[in-house]
């Protein structure tokens, strides 16, 4: 991994430099020590100001020069890394981000300073704007890092959300491990609310701790979505309820699990919204003063991978429409077999927000969804089994039918919904709107409506 | 070569990201069925303004890059192994394609859709599902998702 390093010479820089040349060594790079001076700003308003100034720079120049060399040597000492040393006058951040994209970098280390909240406020923050415009990854190291043995494997806690932005980190994660054995612990933050929301979980639920539905869903996807690791080292999953302070909880999970890095998207934020979003890396770094954070850009996101459908849920209301569409459902799935996953939605008023209180009132009773549930088989094709289709039978109670089935989905992870609908008659559309249309708005899974045998009036 | 019992998908494409998950997923329904994809883009009419029409590049030149744009997919479909055809369609979005697929005698239609939601959805509106509303055979809407796990 080649690493560029910035120094200013303090104590924090001297810790990022020295994680930077362990990190090299033990991936086999390099680094490129990188010091950058203050541009010449002679002062328009005294006469002779820009000699003065120039030979003030000399004089700075030769200092950090010498300052510099005796940092590379320091570094070299330490060995096991080929170390080289540059030095440049500019703006600080755009000066290193030119450097690293000069010579194509794989990361980019920085120390944080030991600066106060009001000076940071008021001078800004280099490795702030750093990680803010960088297209590369960032690791940012405070002072107390270097004092600590790093025992292999590294442990690593990397922090995913549900945006692609996180992607980036995933991948540097994987490129990271074929060099060095990592134990790492992948970490799932989620929004109650949201969550609920979206697997239609209802009654009184945990709103402070995690919730095991939740929990066993998003862990799927996280370790579908990380698919297998190659290198050393173990991988495990956690799941946490969050509300809000993400930062503070990823630096809990990572004090709590001892690591020894954290990775996570950088956010690229501009204008506005880094106003309502204050920049996470500071905060971060103020929250974990003794852990190194690594900072990934979002990558462009890959086309999404496409899998036949094997798994799909078919609903249906029990008209002529929505057999139709089981019928469908089966069809789509014959000649090489699958689930079919066959769903009965009873429309009833839920409670409101429904995660937090139970509606009893017009719930199935064990009769009745017996009932619903002999129908619903009875939909079953009678060669299903022969073209090795399975069949599952599901009643949803509660709920509106397009919401329930959106979730429904959400559940089961199905691959597609099939659903009857379409071609109501314009003035039954303006009226009822429909579900099928509904579904293809709110579900993010494909959804195939087979066409209602009613006239197109 | 071609069998009368052929099936056949009509994929309409936007050339969006949308469209071009939406042309993996009809990849791989054409490969399980057998289908041939019939791939379509609809040009829509240039709205006349009384001081002349409101685009003027509907010229050869406009027509050949959507040509090309869809040979690329086609090409793409055919390198997976379905049979893949390509027209361009002038008209309304919706009635064109819904036409289009009658003609042919499509088993299915297949569309991306954007994922729009509040104001642009009410602005904007979706192909999608006002082809919903009118195909007589099934539509399959493939979502763009913009959202990881």
């Amino acid at each position: 991994m080649k690493i560029l390093c910035g120094t200013n010479f303090d104590p924090g820089a001297d810790a990022a430099a020295r994680f930077a040349a362990n990190l090299a060594a033990r991936t086999g790079g390099s680094v490129e020590l990188m010091h950058v001076l203050p541009p010449i700003d002679p002062s328009p308003f005294v006469a002779g100001s820009e000699v003065q100034a120039r030979r003030m720079a000399e004089i700075e120049r030769e200092g950090a020069a010498r300052a510099l060399a005796e940092a590379t040597s320091a570094l070299r000492q330490l060995g096991g890394t080929p170390v080289t040393s540059h030095i440049e006058s500019g703006p600080p951040d755009a000066c290193l981000l030119l450097r690293a994209s000069q010579t194509s970098a794989d990361l980019v280390v920085l120390g944080m300073t030991g600066r106060s909240r009001i000076e940071r406020w008021l001078l800004g923050s280099v490795a702030e704007r750093v990680v803010r415009l960088s297209d590369r990854p960032v690791l940012l190291v405070p002072p107390a890092t270097g004092e600590r043995p790093r025992p292999e494997p590294l442990k690593v806690l990397v922090a995913l959300d549900e945006r692609d932005a996180s992607g980036g980190a995933l991948s540097f994660v994987r490129r990271l491990r074929a060099h060095v054995a990592c134990d790492i612990v992948a970490l799932r933050l989620y929004w109650p609310v949201e969550e609920y929301r979206r697997l239609g979980l209802t009654g009184p639920r945990e709103l402070f701790q995690s919730d095991p539905e939740v929990v066993s869903d998003l862990e799927t996807s996280v370790r579908n979505r990380v698919g297998a690791l190659s290198g050393a080292g173990a991988f495990e999953v956690a799941v946490e309820a969050s509300w809000g302070g993400r930062a503070a909880t990823i630096v809990e999970v990572a004090r709590a699990r001892h690591c020894d890095l954290i990775i996570m998207g950088a956010e690229s934020r501009h204008g506005l919204a880094r106003l309502s979003h204050a920049p996470i890396a500071d905060r971060m770094a103020h929250l974990a003063p003794e852990i190194p954070i690594l900072f990934v850009p979002p990558e462009p996101a890959a086309s999404p991978k496409v899998v036949p459908l094997s798994t799909v849920l078919a609903a249906t209301d029990f008209t002529e429409g929505g057999d139709l569409a089981v019928r469908g459902a089966y069809g789509l799935l014959a000649g090489r077999g699958g689930v079919v996953e066959l769903c009965h939605v009873h429309e009833r008023p839920l409670a409101n927000p429904a995660y937090a209180y139970d509606e009893p009132a017009g719930r199935l009773s064990d009769i009745e969804r017996a009932g619903l549930e002999a129908r619903l088989r009875a939909l079953v094709p009678g060669d299903a089994a022969e073209h090795g289709i399975v069949t599952h039978v599901t009643v949803v109670d509660g709920g509106r039918a397009a919401t329930a089935l959106v979730q429904a989905a959400e559940r089961m992870r199905v691959d597609a919904l099939v659903l009857g609908g379409g071609r109501n008659g314009a003035t039954r559309h303006a009226l009822l709107g429909s579900v099928a249309q509904a579904v293809v708005r709110a579900s993010r899974r494909p959804v195939m409506v087979v066409p209602s045998p009613v006239d197109e009036a | 070569m071609e069998n009368e019992n052929t099936q056949t998908i009509l994929l309409a494409t936007d050339f969006s990201t949308g469209s071009d998950a939406a042309l993996d997923q009809a990849i791989q329904v054409a490969k399980s069925t057998g289908a041939r994809v019939a791939l379509v883009h609809v040009i829509e009419p240039a709205i006349e303004f009384p001081m002349g029409a409101a685009y003027s590049d509907m010229d050869g030149g406009y027509y050949a890059s959507v040509d090309l744009a869809l040979s690329a997919r086609a090409s793409k479909i055919e390198q997976a192994g379905p049979r893949c055809t390509t027209k361009i369609l002038e008209g309304p979005v919706t009635s064109e394609i819904t036409r289009h697929a009658r003609e042919l005698g499509a088993s299915m239609i297949i569309l991306g859709t954007h994922g729009r939601t509040g104001l642009s959805h009410v602005l904007l509106g979706s192909v999608a599902e006002k082809v919903i509303r009118h195909a007589a055979c099934p539509v399959l809407t493939v979502p763009y998702a913009r959202k990881a796990a």
